[in-house]
């Protein structure tokens, strides 16, 4: 059931579960905590569609690396950020969990094979294929063969696609109105979080719409799943979880300087690199470094991908095979008009292919013999305590202390970057598939100055906001503990990729759904006395 | 090949360069690649020739390997290469690069020369075409 906070005169709600942020953490844990006879509230701060004065909520000053306005770089409505997400879905790895010598503050207190069960559910709520991330099985099954890259320190890595993209909203705006035990507060801004410092447990929080409405909301447990900056946000404005100092700091982005270009014989096949449908799975293949090369180079994971046209084949596959599902399904998709476009242009592309005199030669954007590729790589940033979202003096609308964002970067994740492109440009060189241009060398030191940073490299975020409330046994380095509760607190929680120790190359959002699956059973699990409904 | 110093040994080292497909290896993105346009935008013509790419990538190497600049020093450090002998054909005295090359490659001996990644041998025989 949905209530609009500004419609309603209650002024006090009991719960069992009170979930702060209906995003893609948020839904998830909500729905799989459904049908367990227990009282959820979901608090969201927006309505259905994106109101400017709520999204006017999430901006903020940025002082480090150069940033995007932080407003952007996220959506304060139902459904959260997933209102613009592109879908691509992967796990960490086993090794990314590992606590890494030459990777300061690196490590996760739980293992790949803890969230497996969990990325299977995530993989259904994300609406992705199977959970098989083996590029071999991939390429055989779309018969499209991975480069010959020999005997190399390079792997072919995929990752799935949400196709098109999950949103959260839409997607589960019925389930969530359906379900009886979900109460869902919209324009329910929490401002507070009540902690009684002697107990050590959150009473209650209040919530505040635009026009100045307030509400409590008193609950056993209490989850805060409002992104990764908007997490550290309300712990350090309630100031909860602080007690070492560690609240939004190993502020961590995926990092990309897409500078890079190949030069492949036309004659070598990438068909598997291009995003293409799969027996209905969207899949996408880079390339990546062997986990045991990175551990000899001492470096950070990073993912290489080529930026090559879609053929109209591979085009052709996708937008049938969306238009397929969704009329299955029922459903019209958002892009539905751009999909019927796509199958029609494409098909009128590859029957001019049949024609040499009309075929598209530069369909891969060649020359001769040769092809020019961009070559675009999504790095892992490293855990850094100075990067770090804190709180300035201007105040939003609700009078809460705005953000402070300064992103930082270290030598270690330039070095990661560059080091990771020259290997890349020697096993291509070494295997005869053609050269590789890389951006000019820079001295690693640019990387302490911001300024210099944007000037030379031009770093460029994903979009991905994480370990500002990381995970770790120890209060003295971490906010929350290996089951996301706060360390201090008894009954508080955090959710959403704010808890990631290390970051990994791969986006997040699988990984965030796969963890609210893992916290929503560790929750159920606080009320043994409830019977399933 | 290269042993001699007459002209027609430079001239089979450019046909080499230009004749052969990137499988070959040896210089051929820059010989290719100034017909398109990423080299093209690097040394700001789009109708450069070949050769013109190759000399802008013999330039520099030179210039940042100033004791080669010479066509012995080029030749013996060339035919100083691990691999060399074991290049040589037995029937023509013609030496097949390509392992070289790779080799180069493997063990990441390799030069950047406007951003692209070469094996050293390569980038050698770029700047043996204009000592
Ligand atoms: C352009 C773009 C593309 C992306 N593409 C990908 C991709 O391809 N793959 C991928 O894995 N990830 C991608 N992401 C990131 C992805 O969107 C996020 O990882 C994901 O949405 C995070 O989920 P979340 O639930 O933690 O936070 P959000 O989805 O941001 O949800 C947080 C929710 O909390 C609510 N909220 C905030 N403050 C309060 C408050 N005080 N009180 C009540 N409610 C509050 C917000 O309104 C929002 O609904 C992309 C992001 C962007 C911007």
């Amino acid at each position: 059931m949905f209530i609009d906070a500004r419609a309603t005169d209650q002024k006090k709600i009991e719960s069992d579960i009170c979930i702060v942020g209906a995003g893609a953490a948020g839904i998830t844990l909500a729905l799989a905590l459904s049908g367990k006879n227990l009282r959820i509230i979901l608090l969201e701060s927006g309505g259905f569609e994106p109101e400017p004065d709520t999204q006017a909520l999430y901006t903020g000053a940025n002082t480090g690396v150069p940033y995007y306005p932080l407003e952007s770089t996220r959506l304060r409505y139902f459904g959260g950020t997933t209102g613009h997400w592109g879908g691509a879905c992967w796990p960490l790895q086993a090794h990314e969990f590992e606590r890494r010598d030459w990777v300061p503050h690196s490590g996760w207190p739980i293992t790949r094979e803890d969230l497996n069960p969990y990325y299977v559910k995530a993989q259904e709520t994300c609406e992705v294929g199977p959970f098989n991330y083996d590029a071999e099985h991939w390429s055989e099954a779309s018969d499209q063969p991975e480069l010959p890259l020999g005997d190399s320190r390079l792997l072919t890595s995929i990752y799935q696609s949400s196709a098109p993209p999950t949103r959260f909203g839409s997607r589960y705006r019925e389930d969530i109105d359906q379900a009886g035990d979900i109460r869902a507060l919209l324009h329910a801004n929490v401002t507070q979080i009540h902690r009684d410092p002697l107990s050590q447990t959150v009473q209650h929080v209040t919530t505040r719409t635009l026009e100045g409405k307030t509400l409590t909301v008193n609950s056993r447990l209490f989850v805060i799943a409002t992104g990764g900056m908007e997490n550290p946000r309300l712990l350090l404005l309630n100031d909860i979880g602080n007690q070492h100092d560690q609240v939004g700091r190993y502020f961590m982005e995926h990092i990309g300087i897409p500078k890079a270009t190949l030069l492949l014989a036309k004659d070598v096949n990438t068909l598997f690199y291009k995003r293409t449908s799969i027996n209905g799975t969207d899949i996408r293949a880079g390339l990546s470094l062997r986990p045991e090369v990175i551990k000899k180079e001492q470096i950070l994971n990073t993912w290489i991908g080529f930026q090559l046209k879609a053929t109209p084949q591979s085009r052709l596959a996708h937008s049938v095979d969306t238009l397929k599902s969704s009329i299955m399904n029922g459903d019209i998709p958002d892009d539905f008009v751009h999909h019927l476009k796509t199958v029609l242009r494409s098909m009128r592309q590859i029957y001019r292919d049949r024609d040499p005199a009309e075929s598209d030669d530069d369909e891969l954007g060649g020359t001769g013999e040769l092809v020019e590729i961009p070559v675009g790589q999504q790095s892992e940033q490293s855990p850094n305590p100075l990067s770090r979202v804190t709180l300035g003096d201007q105040l939003d609308a609700l009078g809460q202390r705005k953000i402070v964002f300064d992103w930082r970067l270290t030598e270690l994740d330039y070095y990661s970057i560059r080091r990771t492109q020259e290997i890349t440009a020697a096993e291509i060189g070494k295997s005869d598939l053609g050269r590789m241009k890389i951006p000019n060398p820079k001295e690693p030191e640019v990387w302490q100055h911001p300024q210099r940073i944007s000037e030379l490299a031009q770093p460029q975020g994903a979009f991905h906001h994480m370990g500002t409330t990381r995970m770790s046994t120890d209060p003295q380095h971490g906010v929350v503990d290996s089951d996301c509760k706060v360390h201090g607190t008894k009954n508080l929680y955090m959710a959403g990729s704010s808890v990631f120790p290390t970051c990994g190359y791969q986006n997040p959002t699988l990984t965030i759904v796969a963890m609210a699956h893992r916290l929503a059973e560790h929750l159920a699990a606080q009320f043994p006395e409830q019977e399933p409904t | 090949m290269f042993r001699g110093k007459t002209n027609a040994s430079r001239r089979r080292l450019l046909q080499y360069l230009g004749a052969t497909s990137v499988l070959t290896g040896l210089g051929i993105p820059a010989v290719q690649a100034a017909r398109g346009p990423e080299l093209a935008h690097v040394f700001g013509d789009s109708q450069a020739s070949p050769s013109a790419s190759l000399r802008a990538l013999g330039e520099a190497y030179l210039r940042e390997h100033p004791a080669e600049r010479s066509k012995h020093a080029l030749l013996s450090a060339i035919k100083g290469h691990p691999a060399f002998a074991a290049c040589r054909k037995e029937t023509t005295q013609e030496t097949d690069y390509r392992t070289m090359i790779q080799e180069d490659f493997a063990v990441e001996n390799t030069v950047a020369l406007h951003g692209w990644v070469l094996s050293r041998t390569e980038a050698r025989l770029a700047a043996l075409a204009i000592v």
